[in-house]
């Protein structure tokens, strides 16, 4: 587990020089840039394990798709994903980019990335997370998923940042997350199919049943990391958290087309899980978790609240009162 | 015979926590959230023990065990919370409401034996 923040960047270009440039930049930024030059960009993002991954996207006034470029290709792929930061590569300096620039986060060469590099801290990297707070929250999940069954390993990819709203899976789990210096929301993705396998199912189990184990699962391990989480980070001020529970904001669940908005544009903290079983008893699947502190983020109050958490009890004990 | 009674609207909970107490010589039966537990209490006379989550639909635990001191006047039941809730506050409510023990998810059953024993004898 490491305790760095990375993001995904799509880098739609097939010029060699260009690519070059920009991946020292892409590593600079401790990003990951996915370069694609063979396919069709919006193939790609209609992928689910792509379009819920990424942090923005990366094309210049070279990259043709579905005969569109420039104005035209910008403003298909900004309608169709409006949260996907665009950052825009012009290499013909005499080009009209006005147009352009009003759906994209950054228009930038290759003489000078400041703008890219200032738009991608804007939209991408706008809010700083301690990686305190990230070691524990993976921590925390990490020992959640493992307690569920002794039969599996667990193993946690490095957290990012994505700015998608399209849910990726057929089954997730939402909860509230709050103390006195975060509020929003967790949510927990998975797959009803890989589920299924873990729940492992008998002869005599009807499909109602097995969708109750399914929900179970999730159920219970959102529960356990929802509680790890609340127990490291507990509140100090009752008055103040008082303060900030009465407001609220709607979550939009959008089904025909497929999305979840929190209500807020802020990048979501992701981490991903891939469990398997030690005795191949099912195939390995992937639980995605995702955080947005849409309501209140205040990480100069952690460092306090980590200290006020030392002497809790080790779960599992009794404590006797 | 005295039993054991375990509340949580998680199946996956209620198995894990029934399957230790039959192992360890616990007799026990298993309700699906306060409001479940609450007939099942009434129901059962055997019932010594009283594991129950916190958080939980229909009815949440803790009111579950202001219903049993007060609404059924048990007194004699021993209850302990098993629950990912760790708040202090929490806690005191569970105790003024009479709580006997807390638990931290996830659910180790190693160690907690003598004490359960305990519970249920006494």
């Amino acid at each position: 587990m490491t305790a760095t923040i990375s993001s995904k960047i799509l880098i739609d270009s097939d010029r060699t020089k260009s690519s070059d440039v920009l991946r020292d930049f892409i590593a600079s930024k401790n990003l990951i840039g996915i370069k694609n030059v063979t396919h069709n960009i919006f193939d790609l993002l209609s992928l689910n394990s792509l379009s819920t991954d990424i942090g923005g996207i990366i094309i210049s006034d070279h990259t043709t798709c579905d005969d569109l470029t420039g104005y035209d290709l910008v403003n298909a792929i900004h309608t169709e994903y409006p949260e996907l930061p665009i950052f825009y590569e012009l290499t013909d300096p005499c080009l009209e980019y006005e147009d352009i620039a009003k759906m994209c986060c950054a228009v930038f060469s290759e003489d000078n990335l400041q703008p890219l590099s200032d738009a991608i801290d804007k939209n991408i990297f706008s809010m700083y997370y301690p990686p305190t707070l990230i070691h524990d929250i993976q921590q925390v999940s990490f020992d959640a998923l493992l307690s569920m069954n002794p039969g599996i390993d667990v193993q946690c990819d490095f957290a990012y940042l994505v700015k998608s709203n399209v849910i990726f899976g057929e089954l997730f789990s939402l909860i509230p997350m709050e103390c006195d210096w975060y509020r929003g929301f967790m949510m927990l993705q998975s797959s009803y199919g890989a589920l299924t396998s873990i729940a492992g199912k008998k002869d005599s189990e009807t499909e109602e049943d097995m969708d109750a184990s399914v929900n179970d699962i999730i159920n219970e391990a959102t529960n356990l990391i929802w509680g790890g989480i609340k127990s490291k980070y507990s509140v100090k001020d009752q008055a103040a958290d008082a303060e900030h529970a009465r407001i609220q904001i709607p979550i939009i669940i959008n089904h025909k087309k497929n999305y979840i908005s929190f209500g807020s544009d802020q990048p979501q903290l992701c981490f991903k899980y891939t469990i398997s079983s030690k005795d191949n008893r099912f195939e390995k699947f992937t639980i995605f978790q995702k955080m947005v502190f849409s309501l209140r983020w205040s990480p100069d109050d952690f460092d306090e609240s980590v200290h006020r958490t030392e002497n809790l009890i080790e779960s599992g004990e009794l404590e006797l009162f | 015979m005295a039993q054991v009674l375990v509340v949580d609207d998680s199946a996956t909970v209620r198995n894990e926590v029934s399957d230790f107490l039959t192992k360890n010589g616990f007799p026990n039966t298993t309700a699906n959230d306060g409001r479940d537990g609450l007939e099942k209490l009434k129901a059962d006379k055997d019932i010594r023990l009283v594991i129950s989550d916190v958080n939980m639909p229909n009815m949440d635990g803790l009111t579950m065990v202001e219903k049993i001191r007060g609404e059924l006047g048990n007194k004699s039941v021993n209850i302990i919370m098993l629950t990912t809730e760790s708040d202090s506050r929490m806690k005191a409510r569970g105790k003024s409401a009479g709580v006997k023990g807390w638990i931290v998810k996830p659910f180790k059953g190693d160690g907690l034996v003598g004490n359960l024993k305990k519970l249920v004898g006494s």
